[in-house]
């Protein structure tokens, strides 16, 4: 029942794709961009935008999948700020969400929606400007608005959101929907936010790289299974970003046109999201999307498998627990304590995989030094009976 | 990863139009009222009207629905004015709780739920729960004295209203006609009101209209919005019907 | 550019649009009753109702106001390479499958990831896990909170499992953290402790 509130929240038609593309851009009377303070929606198709939009933002304020972390909202706001400048980055109003998919949208009123899916594909600072500045073209164009009103115009199938109760998900899907943005229009973000990249100093690869991982991770998924391919194909951000292909070609060949920078931010970014990283990645694996995990796990590392990194790919392989899985997995955690003897999960895993293969007294070390890392964990209770030895 | 969702939902959404269509359903009970309670027979009934949940719109040729702002502006303010002279008429001292804090939100947010479930599960008669017949129970809980600690008020009101004007018949028209049991006023009109004991968070009374008529807009429309809303509101201990 | 039709969110209103149409019975208060697929004997108090659809086909759900605001589900003799739900509607990913093998911190792992994936969460958090009884078998006991994506409410809920003879059993209790967990979790830990399982004798036919 739940779930099915959820999909009525969500219920709607596509329209005709030639409709959808169809957008012109209309003709620009001189007026105040979105970006600059003080900007106020100027007709009543724009008002109806922007009320809806305030009271999806009103939800989103008050969500349980808000990322409400002061310092993770501070940096993505400073990463926005440094590339599309300051005088600017006050007219969006940043909100961190916390779901497992990559994508980004902004509203016409400012409010800007972060998933945390892409906190966790991003590898730099730069790749994450790279989207965040993306997606503040088609606000500061006023993309929305104008397919909005060029589709209003041509018929009078439009409109949307009802008022379903709640509906996170239906507001987001909403935005990335409502707001689908023909080709010319994703060209201008594109290269408006490559623009920004170089004025910002940041490495400008960054632009075509991020795309660049996408589109593997959604190939890995494909070959592991068709079906889900093209379900993938109807994310609502890659259905409004097709021909991933072309695009990072154009993006790599402006890119070399400008000033290079080998300033992609990695460390700063590396460091800003630390905290956040073992949840975002934990997230990930519990999708039970193998392929796609694996993919993008091994893209995060590009050869260095950190600590952190085995021990995601170990729970992954636990987790689909195949038997040569679990011998995998054995492996992966034992690599992962070798380079972090401090990061207790790993001595846990290990523990756990030993156990399942009969392995006990082994296995009751290794969850011993879990506990001895954390013995306030929430499982302490459970693991330290297991870790007990039988008959004391 | 959404569209998926999206395609399915359609697709669930028709085909659920289907035995809607085939049967309207019975509607046996539109409001119900907390066994037993009435208001005490004397002394000031105080109420906390919390900020009305109010969508309104037109449906277009598509039988779509586009909120319009400045409809919505004139609803809120009708509908609020039109409130507190109904209630000074039933001698109900109404006070606006128009700010949202932590502790209305998520109240809003299982009232939502209880509502959902008491309509599905009590009135209208479709769903029902064996452990309810005969009663009318649900609760927010105490929790609900944490919304408005200051306000001097024993009881809270909560009020939705969706008025969609249509300009076209059109399949989703057709089918809130089908819901509504036939007669169609030109869109969509429905709401719901609810009182709450601000001390234990009983559901003291709910009241679900889905035929409502007027319009919002204007005044008269609002006044006699509020009436149909405020079908079967409590009484004074001794006193019938206001 | 997507639309949406007005009259679902009246549907929604209603609950008009479930397409497995659910009937309740009622539960008579402080007698015993066979449970899933008779494999569990539970003794409930009054007020509660028991579903004819079934979130699998080794469970049983029960509620007292509603399933939004309280719901108990009984799981029993989930065997080997099951799911614990049915596939959801247009899943992408198959479901995660019990084993036989699994031990108890896995059991909360793979309800977990079941409800995860159900849900369409990752505001999903296991708080507590520790040594249970479930009956008269050692299992496990786990707490948890969750957000559903179109609720706005934090829920909470307490599950105890075991393994019997490669079979998974758990009773699992979720309800609004406001008002409706606490108002009944003592009552619902009491059920669970005086819960009867009947597993099948091991080799008889199943």
């Amino acid at each position: 029942m739940r779930r099915l509130l959820a999909s009525l929240a969500l219920a709607a038609a596509l329209c005709g794709s030639a409709l959808c593309s169809s957008a012109q851009a209309a003709p620009q009377v001189a007026q105040i961009l979105p970006s600059s303070a003080g900007y106020q929606p100027s007709d009543a198709v724009e008002k109806g935008l922007w009320l809806e939009m305030d009271e999806a933002e009103r939800q989103i304020r008050a969500s349980k999948f808000l990322i409400d972390d002061p310092e993770l909202n501070a940096y993505v706001k400073s990463v926005l700020c440094r590339t599309v400048g300051q005088a600017k980055c006050g007219a969006a109003r940043i909100y961190l969400i916390r779901t497992p998919q990559f994508n980004a949208a902004m509203a016409p009123n400012g409010m800007m929606l972060v998933w945390s899916g892409l906190l966790l594909r991003a590898r730099n600072e730069a790749e994450l400007a790279t989207v965040l500045g993306h997606e503040f073209v088609h606000f500061e164009k006023q993309h929305s608005l104008q397919s909005f009103r060029d589709i209003k115009a041509k018929s009078d199938a439009m409109t949307w959101l009802s008022f379903v109760p709640g509906g996170l998900l239906a507001q987001i899907g909403l935005m990335g929907s409502v707001f689908r943005f023909n080709r010319e229009m994703e060209k201008q973000a594109d290269m408006a936010a490559l623009d920004y990249l170089g004025s910002s100093g940041y490495d400008p690869m960054a632009a075509s790289q991020i795309w660049e991982q996408l589109r593997g991770e959604m190939e890995a998924q494909a070959k592991a299974n068709k079906a889900i391919a093209q379900a993938e194909e109807g994310n609502s951000f890659f259905a409004s970003h097709p021909n991933t292909k072309d695009r990072m070609e154009y993006l790599r060949a402006a890119a070399r046109r400008k000033a290079p920078s080998s300033d992609s931010g990695e460390e700063q970014y590396r460091k800003a999201i630390a905290r956040w990283w073992p949840r975002l990645i934990d997230d990930q694996v519990k999708l039970n999307d193998f392929a796609a995990t694996e993919y993008l796990l091994s893209g995060m590392a590009r050869g260095n498998w950190t600590a952190d990194l085995l021990y995601a790919r170990a729970e992954l392989y636990r987790a689909r627990g195949k038997p040569e899985d679990i011998k995998a997995a054995e492996r992966f955690y034992r690599q992962s304590v070798a380079a972090d003897a401090q990061l207790g999960e790993s001595w846990k895993g290990l523990g756990l995989i030993l156990l399942r293969q009969g392995k006990a007294i082994e296995g009751r070390r290794m969850l011993r030094q879990y506990l001895a890392i954390a013995p306030e964990a929430g499982d302490s209770a459970m693991i330290g009976a297991m870790a007990k030895e039988p008959g004391k | 990863m959404v569209r998926g969702y999206l395609v399915s939902a359609l697709l669930a959404a028709l085909v659920a139009a289907g035995p809607i269509h085939a049967q309207s359903p019975v509607v046996t009970e539109k409001s119900a009222v907390r066994e037993g309670f009435v208001f005490p027979a004397t002394g000031e009934v105080r109420v906390l009207l919390f900020r009305p949940d109010i969508k309104i719109g037109e449906t277009t040729t598509a039988g779509l629905f586009q909120t319009q702002a400045e409809w919505h502006g004139a609803a809120r303010s009708e509908l609020v004015g039109a409130l507190r002279a109904a209630s000074e008429r039933r001698g109900l001292k109404v006070s606006l709780h128009d700010e949202e804090n932590a502790a209305l939100t998520e109240h809003r947010a299982l009232f939502r739920l209880v509502v959902s479930a008491a309509i599905r599960h009590k009135l209208f008669g479709r769903d029902p729960l064996p452990s309810k017949s005969g009663t009318f129970d649900w609760s927010l809980g105490s929790g609900v004295a944490r919304i408005a600690p200051q306000a001097d008020a024993d009881y809270g009101l909560f009020l939705f209203s969706h008025d969609s004007f249509e300009s076209a018949g059109r399949r989703a028209a057709q089918l809130v006609t089908a819901l509504m049991g036939g007669a169609n006023n030109g869109g969509a009109h429905f709401g719901y009101a609810a009182l709450v004991d601000l001390g234990s968070g009983d559901i003291l009374w709910l009241n679900v209209d889905l035929k409502a008529s007027g319009d919002v807009r204007t005044p008269e429309g609002a006044a006699s919005r509020i009436e149909q809303l405020l079908a079967g509101f409590p009484a004074r201990a001794g006193q019938g019907q206001p | 550019m997507r639309l949406v039709p007005l009259a679902f969110s009246l549907i929604a209103l209603l609950g008009a649009a479930m397409p497995l149409r659910a009937e309740w019975k009622a539960l008579s208060a402080d007698e015993d009753v066979a449970v899933a697929g008779k494999l569990m004997i539970a003794t409930p108090k009054g007020g509660w109702n028991r579903s004819t659809a079934k979130p699998s086909a080794r469970s049983e759900r029960w509620t007292r106001d509603g399933l939004a605001l309280n719901e108990l589900t009984f799981f029993a003799g989930v065997a080997e390479g099951e799911a614990l739900y049915f596939a959801p509607l247009m899943a992408k990913q198959d479901l995660p499958k019990f084993r036989a093998q699994m031990l108890p911190t896995e059991i909360v792992e793979l309800f977990e990831n079941s409800n995860r994936m159900i849900l369409d969460s990752s505001v999903f958090a296991v708080s507590a896990v520790e040594p249970a009884k479930l009956g008269r078998f050692d299992g496990v006991r786990f707490s948890y909170t969750y957000a559903a994506q179109d609720e706005g409410l934090t829920r909470k809920g307490e599950g105890v499992a075991a393994i019997v003879d490669g079979k998974l059993y758990l009773v699992n209790f979720v309800a609004p953290a406001v008002h409706y967990f606490d108002r009944d979790i003592s009552e619902i830990r009491q059920l669970v402790s005086s819960l009867k399982l009947r597993p099948p004798k091991p080799g008889a036919a199943k």
